[in-house]
């Protein structure tokens, strides 16, 4: 592995998280994850002020810092490890296509229709396979999984979004998957503390 | 200094050097005080009346304090002695543009036969006054613009708002002021500002947002302030090449202080001083009334002035500074200590020693600097007693540590971390004084006793400021 480095994901104190912010760092741990990287995740009040681009989370490797997911993918392939390099011109393209979908559905989550849509399309392009791309996981599992975790298991003041995510028993499944795959028997010892937290809440299982 | 007037109602022709105010035989304009000293002295006098002309908003009952002391002359260049004192108080107070002193014989039914009645024929300041002003400060400079009401409420109040744009810190602020009637050396203020500056050796910027009271005081020969100080901090990274450790301290915090300074001037001057003393205390307590950052703050600065031969002066100056974080969190960068740079370590850059990360100077916890310098006229004495005058030559040695000390080692521990890796420089320059208040130098500065991570400045380095080495 070339990329020695280990990566932070910061992220507000946990009590005072948006939602979109919680989703968006879940994305970037499950990606670093799925490219089998060491992650730390570290907590601070003032993670916002500390990104170059004032948005959280953002990894920090060595003597840079990247924010987001988009350019934390660069940053990686950059470094020699992509999830999305087998994928064909038009895989890739669907790929870029859903993921934008997603970022603009879901991070404004308040829109209950945006939501039931954009998880009956994910459904759909789900169907029966285990990741979107077929059997390996890429940028846009991670972004969706990261998504969906965070409105099935935050506790909010009404159920009915993740009344709404649970109608779709494979999208349920996909979600339960990563999170077997990359937050449980992934090696156990490093990321206990963001384990915990992440099954914080209602549980999935 | 405003002329001192003495006259009689009818002035007679001045008939030789007697001229006391017995009878009708007084008088005469423009006095000189010295020259005539021997003779005035002789004549007993009685204050009788004092007056002050030209009052509007002003309040009687504070000038009172100030022209008491005219009521106890016994003599006529007692009477001249003490009301230009009052002068001088009345012109301190900064609520007068003008404060003239006629001296006169008294008149009237009660009037003594040796009776005088001093009037002071004063004019206010406007209730508005508008000022600009440009501002040198610790290698930097800034344009001021300032609105004040003088003698707001007819006490000497004053209430300032001041703008100020500078080359690394802008700023606006506004403040009350209020003297104890009697002692305009006690007083109060209140102030409530905003700053945002920029740290380019940190990498910093920082915006203050913050209100201070602030008590000042004298006792015996030493001046007291006392302050609470409740500070919004908020600190970011200036360019996104920015250390990690820089990012990590930005953010929102509060910080709320009481601090002491006390301050023992005997210099005659405080840019170029010839001869005399300073002391300076100064101790911050953060914490103790709320707010995140809680530490204990010391540091203290010394100079002492001597004159040798050939009106060249030796200066000596010692600073040293200690922060003592309270409680588990670490100290904040903003409030550490910065050494070096044309105004401190001469032959460093600009705040450019000690703890750093990635090219980020972090500041320490600890810090000490001391100073030598010769300062001697300008060789062959160009413009002597003139502008010349405002130039000396100077040769100086420098040395100083900042460092961070582990507070569970112990005092001798510290002091040998204080004393190994000292920064040290020597050099040669000329300083220019501007007005009392500021000076300029240029100077070549060899520096020695660099450590890895300090930036130096090898050779002519120019530098501007208020407070020095």
């Amino acid at each position: 592995m070339s990329l020695a480095a280990e990566a932070f994901v910061s992220q507000i104190a946990d009590d005072q998280i948006l939602l979109s912010d919680h989703a968006s760092s879940l994305a970037v741990q499950a990606y670093l994850r799925m490219c089998n990287l060491p992650v730390q995740v570290a907590c601070r009040a003032n993670a916002e002020y500390m990104s170059p681009s004032g948005k959280v989370p953002f990894i920090h490797v060595g003597n840079q810092v990247v924010s987001e997911l988009g350019p934390i993918v660069q940053f990686i392939k950059a470094k020699g490890h992509s999830l999305s390099d087998g994928l064909g011109e038009v895989q890739k393209a669907e790929m870029k296509a859903y993921m934008e979908l997603v970022n603009n559905m879901l991070l404004t989550a308040e829109v209950y229709e945006d939501v039931s849509q954009c998880c009956q399309a994910l459904s759909q392009r789900l169907g029966t396979q285990p990741y979107f791309f077929n059997k390996q996981p890429t940028e846009l599992d991670a972004l969706v999984f990261g998504h969906l975790f965070t409105i099935l298991t935050t506790q909010l003041t009404s159920d009915e979004l993740g009344e709404k995510v649970k109608n779709y028993s494979n999208l349920l499944s996909f979600c339960r998957r990563i999170e077997q795959n990359y937050f449980e028997d992934h090696d156990k010892d490093s990321i206990t503390s963001s384990t915990s937290r992440l099954s914080k809440g209602s549980s999935l299982m | 200094m405003g002329t001192v007037h003495a006259r009689s109602l009818d002035p007679l022709p001045m008939s030789g050097p007697d001229f006391g105010v017995h009878g009708d035989d007084a008088e005469l304009v423009e006095v000189e005080p010295e020259a005539k000293q021997e003779v005035l002295e002789n004549k007993d006098v009685v204050v009788q009346r004092v007056h002050i002309d030209g009052l509007g908003r002003t309040k009687d009952d504070l000038l009172g304090y100030e022209i008491a002391e005219v009521f106890t002359a016994t003599n006529l260049i007692d009477v001249m002695k003490k009301s230009h004192e009052a002068r001088e108080k009345l012109l301190r107070l900064g609520i007068f543009r003008q404060v003239e002193v006629v001296i006169d014989t008294s008149d009237g039914e009660d009037a003594l036969s040796n009776g005088v009645d001093v009037t002071f024929e004063v004019a206010e300041l406007r209730r508005l006054t508008g000022s600009y002003n440009t501002m040198v400060g610790n290698n930097e400079g800034s344009m001021v613009l300032g609105l004040k009401l003088p003698n707001m409420l007819g006490r000497a109040e004053k209430l300032t708002f001041q703008f100020s744009y500078g080359t690394k810190e802008t700023s606006y602020g506004l403040s009350f002021f209020k003297p104890q009637p009697g002692h305009f050396d006690r007083n109060l203020s209140i102030n409530m500002y905003k700053v945002s500056g920029q740290f380019p050796w940190s990498s910093l910027r920082e915006t203050d947002r913050g209100v201070s009271t602030e008590m000042n005081f004298p006792i015996w020969k030493t001046n007291h302030t006392l302050k609470w100080e409740g500070v919004w901090r908020e600190l970011g990274w200036l360019a996104r090449t920015a250390s990690f450790a820089v990012r990590e301290e930005s953010g929102h915090s509060i910080k709320s202080s009481i601090s002491h300074a006390m301050v023992i001037d005997t210099r005659n001057s405080a840019i170029l001083p010839r001869r005399g003393a300073l002391l300076k205390i100064n101790q911050e307590l953060a914490g103790y009334t709320g707010g995140d950052a809680s530490f204990l703050k010391e540091d203290f600065e010394i100079q002492l002035n001597k004159r040798l031969f050939w009106d060249s002066v030796l200066s000596t100056s010692l600073w040293g500074g200690l922060l003592v974080p309270i409680g588990d969190q670490p100290s904040c960068i903003a409030d550490r200590f910065y050494l070096g740079g044309p105004t401190s370590v001469r032959g460093f850059s600009m705040y450019s020693i000690g703890p750093q990360s990635e090219g980020d100077y972090l500041g320490g916890e600890a810090y000490w600097a001391g100073g030598m310098h010769l300062y001697t006229p300008l060789p062959f004495r160009p413009g002597r007693g003139g502008f010349g005058d405002l130039f000396r030559t100077h040769f100086f040695l420098n040395a100083g540590n900042l460092c961070n000390l582990n507070y569970g080692e112990g005092p001798r521990a510290h002091l040998q971390k204080l004393a190994e890796c000292i920064r040290w420089s020597y050099g040669a320059g000329i300083v220019l004084r501007l007005g009392n208040i500021a000076r300029l130098e240029l100077n070549y500065c060899i520096p020695m006793g660099v450590q890895s991570g300090d930036r130096i400045c090898d050779g002519v380095q120019f530098g501007a400021g208020i407070r020095f080495l």
